[in-house]
């Protein structure tokens, strides 16, 4: 047999940058269309909701605007100060399309702030669980499953009963009702990781402690993390929606997209449907967006699935 | 004695065992181990004979519940076993350091290779980001990785198995320490670049002056590579010796059963020579010898714990060895 020597096959060489972790994992998101989309509803809704005050034909907060001659007009009904109630108003005059803007910033900023603390204590808890072990470790773990035990809803009900009502207080109980399952999601992910070769590589190279703890064992972490905070900002919006549904929310001066359904809820029988129906839709393609992306996040960070 | 006349490492009467719920386990009973400067030493055993155990020993990374419960472990001087963490920190890494079996697993995959080797250099030498990085680029090129400015800046899934290999030995050796145990190495690589990192390490310790303990179970990497071998089997020492003379001429029972059952030594068409029935479980040892169950040649004294004889630079554990 002849050995042909010809050309040396041409090796593509990606460069290091276009290898970085990050960058195969934004190529890898995108190879779904739905999720794409869902992240472009995502980021549309977010700047909607930042930009609420300037895009808003009418600000929902100052009574003065609002004309109780207005109340209760249909969609596409002209106002009386000019301009159009695209979505109709309500039984105070609001203008629903101002309305919903200004819902939809309250409820993102009271999912996203509750979901950041509640993973910054349950991240904390559960890496200090995982690493110290022991009777600590047991003691953050029997809380969080007594916390799972109870319906997630019933909790913040007690707590809002005796907290009162307020934005401040609804993440406080969004966070009290959260932090449990980023402590047990770290807490596992920990448990596992800790027991890699690289920890112990880590530890003959004799790196302090805390920088095996942040550097080493906390990246290798968050994965998991990522994919349970996606899907935990679009519960705890749904929660705060039930929550303001119920009453126990938010003030009514300051109305979440919950609190616009509530609202509305007396009128739908009357036929004037669109007081509940638009902030339902809101709040519908607000959660099927962040679920759209979760879903995504987690096909690509779970190496289980992985093609 | 004199620091210089004294052996780099020795071990005397080592005990690590594990305080589980269903017993004591004795992963390390009774072992003595002697390793001069610049020396390659063999340490040869079947999965769960404790030879990993003996490497964390020496690293002082036992896990409870398992701990050392006597002997001494001296390093250039220094007893191990007593040390506390501060100084331990002063050592592990730095005159002391170690090599895994998986290269896919030893890297964080997260973090850049240059990341990984800088942090080794600066958790012992105080020195500043580009002169570690510069120590960082040399032991790459040491290692033989070609174009290291470029590699230092990959991450480890950019690399192929025996690359990282690489990266990890370069790891272990920037700090150039005294000592480097290699914890089966080249298990997970194929047989040509296990050929290839063989030469190369023993070849990197030749010239640093770096003595090296090499954990495998297969006696043929040992051959080529060490200048003594220590048999282990369930938590000891059973024979010890230069390289060639055991292999040679092995006097334990076991130590010639394992080289019996390497496929080269055996004749085409017959079936492979093994050592029957499995390793006791180390819970339920007792006393004697702990081969005794598998072994051909054994007898009655085998049942009380057979001593460590010395002969012509051999050690044995045997009360009835091959002539």
């Amino acid at each position: 047999m002849r050995i042909v020597t010809g050309e040396p096959i041409p090796v593509r060489v990606r460069d290091a940058a276009a290898q970085a972790p990050w960058r195969r994992f934004a190529e890898e998101f995108a190879e779904s269309r739905i999720a794409l989309f869902g992240l472009a509803l995502l980021v549309f809704l977010a700047v909607v909701a930042i930009a609420a005050p300037w895009i808003s034909p009418q600000n929902p907060y100052d009574l003065a605007q609002l004309d109780v001659l207005d109340s209760k007009l249909a969609p596409g009904t002209p106002a009386a100060a000019g301009g159009l109630y695209w979505l109709g108003t309500d039984d105070q005059g609001r203008d629903m399309l101002s309305g919903i803007f200004y819902g939809l910033r309250i409820s993102l900023t009271v999912g996203i702030t509750s979901t950041v603390i509640a993973l910054a204590i349950g991240l904390a808890l559960g890496m200090l669980g995982a690493y110290v072990g022991g009777w600590l470790d047991a003691l953050i773990m029997r809380v969080a499953d007594i916390q799972l035990s109870f319906p997630a809803i019933l909790i913040a009900l007690i707590l809002l009963a005796v907290l009162g009502q307020g934005t401040g207080k609804i993440i406080a109980a969004l966070v009290t009702v959260q932090w449990a399952y980023y402590a047990r999601t770290v807490r596992s992910a920990a448990l596992v990781e800790r027991e890699k070769e690289y920890i112990e590589a880590a530890r003959v190279l004799a790196l302090p402690k805390w920088r095996i703890l942040v550097k080493h064992l906390l990246p290798n972490c968050l994965p998991p993390l990522i994919v349970v905070a996606t899907v935990q900002v679009a519960h705890a919006i749904a929660l705060e929606a039930t929550l303001s549904f119920l009453g126990l929310g938010l003030p009514i001066t300051e109305p979440s997209l919950g609190l616009l359904i509530a609202n509305g809820f007396q009128y739908l029988m009357s036929g004037k449907y669109w007081i509940s129906f638009y902030p339902g839709v809101a709040l519908l393609v607000t959660i099927m967006a962040i679920n759209l992306v979760a879903d995504q996040l987690r096909d690509v960070m779970n190496p289980r699935l992985k093609r | 004695m004199s620091a210089a006349a004294r052996p780099l490492l020795e071990i005397e009467g080592l005990r690590t065992h594990f305080f589980t719920g269903a017993g004591i386990v004795k992963a390390v009973d009774d072992v003595d181990v002697v390793l001069e400067r610049g020396r390659i030493l063999g340490i040869v055993g079947e999965s769960g004979s404790g030879k990993s155990m003996l490497a964390y020993s020496i690293l002082g990374l036992v896990d409870p519940p398992g701990r050392i419960v006597s002997g001494r472990i001296a390093l250039e001087g220094v007893d191990l076993t007593r040390l506390d963490e501060p100084r331990w920190r002063e050592i592990r890494g730095a005159r002391v350091a170690m090599i895994f079996q998986d290269p896919m697993m030893t890297l964080n995959p997260v973090l850049r290779i240059d990341t990984q080797m800088v942090e080794a250099v600066r958790a012992h030498h105080a020195v500043s980001r580009g002169a570690a990085l510069e120590r960082a680029r040399e032991a790459l090129g040491r290692v033989g990785i070609a174009s290291p400015d470029e590699r230092l800046r990959n991450y480890p899934h950019q690399f192929s198995g025996g690359m990282r290999q690489r990266v990890a030995i370069a790891i272990a050796l920037i700090n150039q320490p005294a000592l480097v145990i290699a914890d089966e190495p080249t298990t997970a690589l194929d047989v040509t670049i296990q050929a290839q990192i063989l030469s190369e390490m023993q070849a990197l310790c030749r010239d640093a002056g770096t003595a090296l303990i090499w954990i495998t179970h297969d006696l043929s990497v040992i051959a080529g590579l060490a200048d003594e071998v220590y048999v282990m089997y369930a938590g000891r020492i059973v024979e010890s010796g230069p390289v060639d003379d055991v292999l040679d001429n092995p006097r334990h029972p076991y130590t010639r059963g394992l080289i019996d059952s390497v496929p080269s030594r055996n004749a085409p068409g017959r079936p492979l020579a093994q050592i029957r029935g499995v390793m006791p479980s180390l819970l339920a040892l007792g006393e004697g010898c702990a081969f005794r169950g598998r072994c051909a040649r054994a007898l009655d004294a085998c049942r009380a714990a057979p001593p460590m004889a010395a002969a012509g630079g051999r050690r044995l554990r045997c009360v009835n060895p091959l002539p």
